[in-house]
């Protein structure tokens, strides 16, 4: 049986790459609720598509940061993927909103 | 145990560039190059809102939700083996890659599922404009999931020497900057193809 001593450990042992992990499946599976939902109920549908596609933009960036790494690498590639996930993701929202 | 497991590779102190400059500039130039996709698609979308609100409802979103997380969790691995295999790795370092192959392959049945309910169902990219560039959008980044699978492949084999090479650490950080970039475009794929209007 886990004792709390064991618990506390495994999390410990949880690092930043798990945790980013963790998110992304919880973004995706929040996005997939709130886009299919919207599919479904046919209102709504502006705020659910800005909801879905800054969360994948989000998602981008975080895969940008700690999985390729990004976080840590030199600054002008770091901005540059910002500007790129802050950029799409507003051309995109502007598109399908306006 | 392997000299492998006794050396930890040094890690170069402030900032570090993963992987070959050369990389980068594939990888910006592939994310340019999709941007404009995602921008046609939006375009496209907006004239002809109905026909693509109405052609979404086609798409089965399961197969979305399944393949985005197994390219997520691919990532995770790959992610994984990189940290571990820079830390001095232990005889496992390319079971990660393994896995993350795995997760890969799992994506390109997933694809060959949908494809072929689609095209069972009588849809094809003649169908309408919205099925024309879920095709091709899809087909372009499966070539790319392809790619990744060999490197994948090979980033196994490099993991599985049992003495490091001088340049095996920023092969297989350029090889997991690539991969990186196949679930990036994806998790945007899902989010235009799948749920957004």
């Amino acid at each position: 049986m886990l004792s709390a001593r064991a618990l506390r450990a495994t999390f410990r042992r949880i690092d930043s790459i798990t945790c980013t992990w963790a998110i992304l499946v919880a973004a995706t599976i929040f996005s997939f609720c709130v886009g299919t939902g919207a599919r479904a109920a046919t209102t709504a549908t502006g705020y659910a598509t800005i909801t879905v596609l800054a969360l994948a933009f989000i998602k981008v960036w975080l895969v940008g940061m700690d999985f390729m790494e990004l976080r840590n690498a030199p600054w002008p590639l770091k901005y540059l993927y910002t500007a790129w996930c802050i950029i799409v993701c507003t051309t995109l929202v502007v598109i399908s909103t306006v | 145990m392997s000299p492998k497991d006794l050396t930890p590779i040094p890690k170069a102190p402030g900032r570090h560039l993963p992987g070959e400059a050369g990389i980068w500039i594939l990888v910006f130039g592939d994310m340019v190059m999709f941007s404009i996709f995602f921008t046609v698609f939006a375009l496209a979308q907006s004239q002809e809102m109905q026909v693509f609100t109405q052609a979404r409802t086609l798409l089965n979103p399961w197969f979305g939700l399944a393949n985005t997380i197994l390219l997520v969790s691919a990532s995770w691995f790959v992610a994984t083996g990189v940290k571990k295999f820079r830390a001095g790795g232990s005889g496992n370092v390319q079971l990660y890659f393994l896995l993350g192959l795995l997760c890969g392959v799992g994506f390109v049945i997933n694809k060959v599922f949908e494809w072929g309910e689609k095209f069972r169902a009588g849809i094809t990219p003649a169908t309408n404009d919205f099925f024309m560039y879920y095709f091709i959008f899809t087909g372009i980044h499966l070539v790319h999931v392809f790619l990744g699978l060999g490197v994948l492949t090979y980033m196994r084999g490099v993991s599985r020497r049992a003495t490091p090479g001088p340049n095996d650490l920023r092969n297989l950080e350029s090889g997991a900057t690539f991969w990186h970039l196949v679930d990036l475009l994806w998790i945007v794929l899902f989010a235009i193809l799948y749920l957004a209007r």
